[in-house]
């Protein structure tokens, strides 16, 4: 079992749909984000246009972030890297090893760097950012734990253009080995040497 | 607070859901983040549906976790959004919890209102707040119904007492008064063309399963807005089948970046498609001559004046070139009338309506359009070619038995396009150019939203005036506040309205508004002329407003009725048609949904409620129950249903909410499928056969005409001239000939407000709606989940965007700061440079900006684009009602 993700930026419409159900799903505090669209123009006028990229984690198979994690935190699962945060030391050697910026250092109390600035914490932030942890490295799990349910990880349930297949990179069966087939997805920054299991088609 | 693994695996859910996923699994011992550390005690899911923006289609379930909403998704059974949501919608919960919204019934203790002014609010019980508003709208309704005006809008959009499209709305109906005003839409009057040519609303859609050629003129095809209730996915499906999508816009937006960008200068569409019509007429000269013979005016005989040249007996008359002779458009002896050409009927010269058209657009050269819209004349040329190539004249299609013409391209204008002082002839002439190739409501063409027989002919043969197209009559002093009689094809006056109100002696008016009831409209935000819409309200000597949050209308309010979040709100929709396009997967699907609220957090109620208590203090109570007995219940915004007669309601007694829709949703889908039945469903979907989508079915052939010369065009502006002249009139800011030229059967190019700008106001400001900030329902432009991510990952969000070289030329660099001052309004904002944008075009993105604090700094600190727009007198489209949505500006660095 090797858990991989499937992006095609021909249909992604950059809508950001997906930041914000992984911000609802993961309760992230304050302005913490695992998932991320980025955007650039290319060409210039009137021959220009618009490129959009959804990131996160990419699940690397040769994982430089678990690596050189002193502690063992980060690990792999199921073709997944995990953050253990029992474990973690916030050492931030894995926030500047890994080549896709896919980590983040919780610099603050959950509880203090607020969405509603100036405002109390709602019962959201008190039920779900409450349970992050400051001093610690998050990112993408895939949604594991819905994963485990058997449900679709939350960016790939809302994702308005259906831009996204996830799946078992073990199957050839399933859907997302026959799509990264068909439409001869690649992973970013391959140079790199980690073995992503995000694989995008399209231009980028 | 951290667990280990073998903690969370206690849970039943984990552990059961573990085993049934088989040896393949194994998870280590470990903790990751977003694990709940200790299972919730209880959890609970509300099937619903989403109202984070005005489509309202997308299924929705809410998962609360010892009450705390802590997740909305999309419902995977839904085969509208298939478990998809966009970000407005994922953000539902973070909109019911905003620490802004008012959390009790209000009651104003400073009696000086101005949007500066602090209302001293104190809290007040449910009781003494309904019966202070009753009394004073009680007084008003004894004394003269008419002076109580009811605003509504998006803000509060399920269609019960405060929307009845198309039927009459409840509140205002009940109570007495004509004012019924709409905010929304006048910064989005895209509907007048569609009713006069489709005989449908609100909008018209592309066949995305068949359409192969798509012009998308200031038109959000689907991706754009990241919609979640079809049409991103279908656009995208019908590029990978190989439809080409062109978007004719000053900005290049994701559609553009996707398919083709057409630059063009903000104001200028009209050149642009006359010169298209002008390409297909006099240079490629192939039409769909069988369509339009056949299913259009074209070949009505017009007169010196401009009419229809009519039999003694009043009918149209066509030229049958077989007999020699004029023929009543429906004589069963004319079995093909001349399309072009002019003859000689009873001593006149009578040319067709299509050869009065054709000659109208010969000096519509794509030089000349070039020229002012910079689209290059050859790059018109090579458009209006692909069109009509792809356009496949002639073919046909067999769906279900029925044989259809097949014509798989489609031109649709729309708010970027039509929101102009020249909209209504933007939209009509687009109407033509479908018309011209045959692509009106047949497969694979420009559908509308309505299925049924809508293109039913009136007694001229022609699709029948209906809803904004019926107009409003004539009457002197005028009725309305809004001053609908000067504009009868209106879609919504709420600029006028606010003017009336300051002025009403000016307009004619023979009443003041003593009276306001706002229900989710807010004209200082979401409209032009900020500043005078509040001085309006502030005048109005009592305004009650039911409340989500502190807005600006609510600053202005003497009462506020605080109203449920959108999740908490008992919630029903019928959406009975392809609302935003027609797709392979969905075509036909009519679903009903029913959204089960989540227990209040505050003191709130449901905004209908407090409207049918207000009846009751009123003394309205009847006049509402026999509304719903003798007419319908209003079920989405083109759905109503009668009440079954063991459903009927008793006069003297009053019905909740919930009982009305419990009722109305038994009589819509029978005995024991009311509330606790859709509690559970969440919907029910029902499907019409797919050759039933296509309106042609209902009157194919020659069984109906769309009109190509808009002659019930003239007649709606020849009537309005003449009831002016007998009153020695003239509306304000047009002249009688002004006026004459908005309402004439041809499309024409004329100058508008835009193009006659001082030369110093060099740039023109335009607005688009985005993903995460489109309309302001749900407080959308407060949600910091939504200004996170435009602000970490939209680089073009509350900035104003400047085409490189025109920034270059004017010495700005990405980040300077500017201030954007227009003929009406003064804003400041930061430049970011780009590429993507027409270089006349200032860029400014989204529904964003306030004018008061109470709605948090954030929200307040965006830019407000609205402020720079006017609608005052002459310069919005006296036809719809449109306010301009493009407006000259000049910038300096501060």
């Amino acid at each position: 079992m090797r858990y991989g993700m499937f992006i095609d930026l021909d249909r992604c419409a950059g809508c950001t749909a997906c930041i914000v159900a992984c911000k609802q799903e993961n309760g992230t505090p304050g302005t913490l984000h695992y998932s991320r669209v980025l955007v650039r123009e290319v060409g210039e006028y009137p021959n220009a246009s618009l490129a959009v990229i959804p990131t996160g984690c990419m699940h690397c198979e040769n994982a430089p972030c678990v690596q050189v994690c002193p502690v063992g935190a980060s690990y792999y699962e199921n073709g997944m890297v995990l953050v253990d945060q029992e474990r973690c030391i916030g050492c931030r050697a894995c926030v500047n090893a890994c080549p896709f910026g896919a980590r983040t250092y919780n610099h603050y109390d959950p509880l203090k760097q607020l969405y509603y600035e100036g405002q109390e914490p709602t019962p959201f932030e008190q039920a779900k950012a409450a349970q992050h942890l400051k001093g610690t490295v998050e990112k993408c799990t895939f949604c594991v734990h819905r994963v485990k349910e058997g449900l679709l990880p939350a960016c790939v349930l809302t994702c308005v253009a259906q831009a996204r297949v996830f799946g078992d990179l073990d199957d050839p069966d399933s859907e997302l080995v026959k799509i990264i087939r068909e439409r001869n997805a690649r992973p970013l920054n391959p140079e790199a040497g980690t073995v992503p299991h995000v694989f995008y088609a399209g231009s980028f | 607070m951290r667990l280990s693994r073998r903690d969370l695996l206690k849970g039943t859910a984990a552990a059961g859901t573990l085993a049934a996923l088989g040896g393949g699994w194994r998870f280590a011992e470990r903790s990751v983040f977003a694990q709940k550390a200790t299972p919730p005690q209880k959890v609970e899911y509300f099937k619903g549906y989403c109202r984070m923006c005005m489509h309202d289609d997308c299924a929705n379930i809410t998962r609360v976790e010892d009450g705390i909403a802590v997740k909305v998704e999309g419902n995977p059974e839904s085969p509208i959004n298939k478990g998809t949501l966009c970000p407005r919608g994922n953000s539902a919960i973070i909109s019911m919890y905003n620490p802004y919204r008012v959390k009790a019934p209000m009651k104003r203790t400073n009696p000086k209102k101005g949007l500066n002014e602090d209302p001293g609010w104190v809290e007040i019980s449910w009781d003494e707040a309904l019966d202070l508003v009753a009394s004073k709208f009680r007084a008003i309704r004894e004394k003269d119904p008419r002076r109580l005006m009811h605003l509504v809008g998006f803000g509060m959009m399920d269609y019960f007492t405060t929307f009845g499209a198309p039927h009459l709305p409840v509140f205002t109906a009940s109570f007495g008064t004509p004012n019924h005003v709409t905010n929304n839409g006048a910064l989005c009057a895209i509907h007048y063309a569609t009713w006069v040519a489709q005989g449908a609303f609100p909008v018209p859609i592309v066949d995305y399963q068949r359409c192969n050629y798509h012009l998308a003129i200031g038109r959000t095809a689907g991706p754009n807005a990241g919609f979640a209730n079809g049409p991103t996915r279908a656009v995208a499906k019908a590029m990978e089948r190989g439809m080409r999508l062109v978007s004719v816009d000053p900005r290049c937006s994701v559609e553009g970046s996707k398919g083709e960008w057409v630059p063009i200068k903000p104001g200028q569409d009209l050149a642009f498609i006359l010169a298209l019509i002008h390409v297909i007429l006099y240079e490629i000269k192939k039409v769909d001559v069988e369509f339009l013979t056949h299913r259009t005016n074209g070949p009505y005989l017009i007169n010196a004046a401009g009419d229809y040249l009519r039999s003694s007996a009043g009918k149209p008359l066509m030229w049958d070139p077989a007999a020699g002779q004029a023929k009543e458009f429906d004589d069963p002896s004319l079995a093909r009338p001349a399309l072009e050409g002019e003859y000689q009927v009873n001593g006149t010269t009578a040319p067709t309506a299509f050869t009065l058209i054709k000659a109208a657009m010969r000096s519509y050269t794509p030089e000349w359009a070039e020229e002012r819209s910079t689209v290059p004349a050859a790059t018109i040329r090579r458009i209006a070619n692909e069109f009509v190539e792809h356009a496949m004249i002639g073919a046909t299609i067999e769906i279900n038995g029925t044989t259809f013409p097949y014509r798989p391209v489609a031109v649709i204008c729309a708010r970027g396009s039509i929101n102009h002082e020249n909209g209504t002839t933007v939209d009509l002439a687009s109407k033509i150019l479908n018309e011209l190739v045959g692509a009106l409501d047949v497969p694979g063409g420009v559908l509308s939203t309505m299925r049924g027989p809508v293109l039913q002919p009136d007694a001229d043969g022609t699709v029948m005036k209906q809803g904004e197209y019926a107009g409003v009559p004539f009457s002197y002093p005028p009725v309305h506040t809004d001053l609908a009689e000067f504009f009868p094809g209106r879609h919504a006056l709420p600029h006028m309205a606010f003017r009336a109100i300051l002025d009403p002696a000016k307009y004619g008016l023979d009443y003041p508004i003593e009276g306001l009831f706002v229900c989710g409209g807010n004209p200082v935000s979401s409209l032009a002329d900020p500043e005078l819409m509040a001085e309006a309200i502030a005048k109005v000597p009592f305004t009650a407003s039911i409340a989500y949050h502190f807005d600006e209308v609510a600053q202005l309010s003497d009462v506020l009725l605080p109203e449920h979040a959108m999740l908490e709100r008992l919630g029903t929709n019928t959406s009975d048609a392809d609302f935003a396009g027609v797709f392979e997967d969905t075509i036909g699907i009519s679903v009903t949904m029913v959204r089960k609220p989540v227990p209040p957090i505050y003191n709130t109620r449901h905004a209908h409620n407090i409207s049918i208590d207000l009846l009751e203090r009123i003394g309205a109570l009847q006049e509402m129950n026999g509304f719903f007995n003798n007419a319908v219940v209003p079920m989405g915004e083109l759905a109503a249903v009668p009440l079954a007669p063991q459903h009927k309601l008793q006069m003297d007694r009053k019905y909740t909410i919930e009982e009305i829709w419990d009722r109305a949703l038994q009589s819509m889908h029978g005995d024991g499928k009311g509330l606790e039945y859709f509690f559970e469903q969440g919907m029910v979907v029902h499907r019409v056969p797919e050759e039933q989508c296509y309106n042609y079915f209902y009157f194919p052939g020659n069984k109906t005409r769309h009109p190509l010369f808009f002659w019930g065009v003239k007649e709606h502006g020849d009537i309005l001239l003449a009831n002016l002249a007998k009153h020695n009139l003239e509306v304000p800011g047009w002249s009688n000939a002004d006026l004459k030229k908005r309402y004439e059967p041809i499309p024409s190019y004329y100058e508008t407000n835009l193009m006659r700008a001082p030369t110093e106001y060099d740039l023109i400001a335009i607005n688009w709606k985005t993903p995460a900030s489109m309309f302001r329902m749900g407080g959308v432009d407060q949600l910091p989940w939504l200004h996170q991510v435009q602000e970490e990952y939209d680089p073009y969000f509350n900035v104003a965007c400047l085409n490189a070289q025109t920034a270059q030329a004017k010495g700005l660099v990405d980040g300077d700061r500017v201030v954007i001052e227009s003929l009406y309004g003064k804003i400041e904002a930061k430049i970011r440079t780009s590429q993507l944008f027409h270089p006349t075009t200032l860029g400014i993105a989204g529904a964003t900006g306030r004018l008061v604090d109470s709605v948090g700094s954030k929200a307040r600190s965006l830019i407000h684009f609205n402020s720079l727009i006017s609608a005052k007198e002459g310069t919005f489209d006296p036809v719809m009602g449109a306010v301009d949505i493009g407006v000259a500006v000049k910038i300096r660095k501060v």
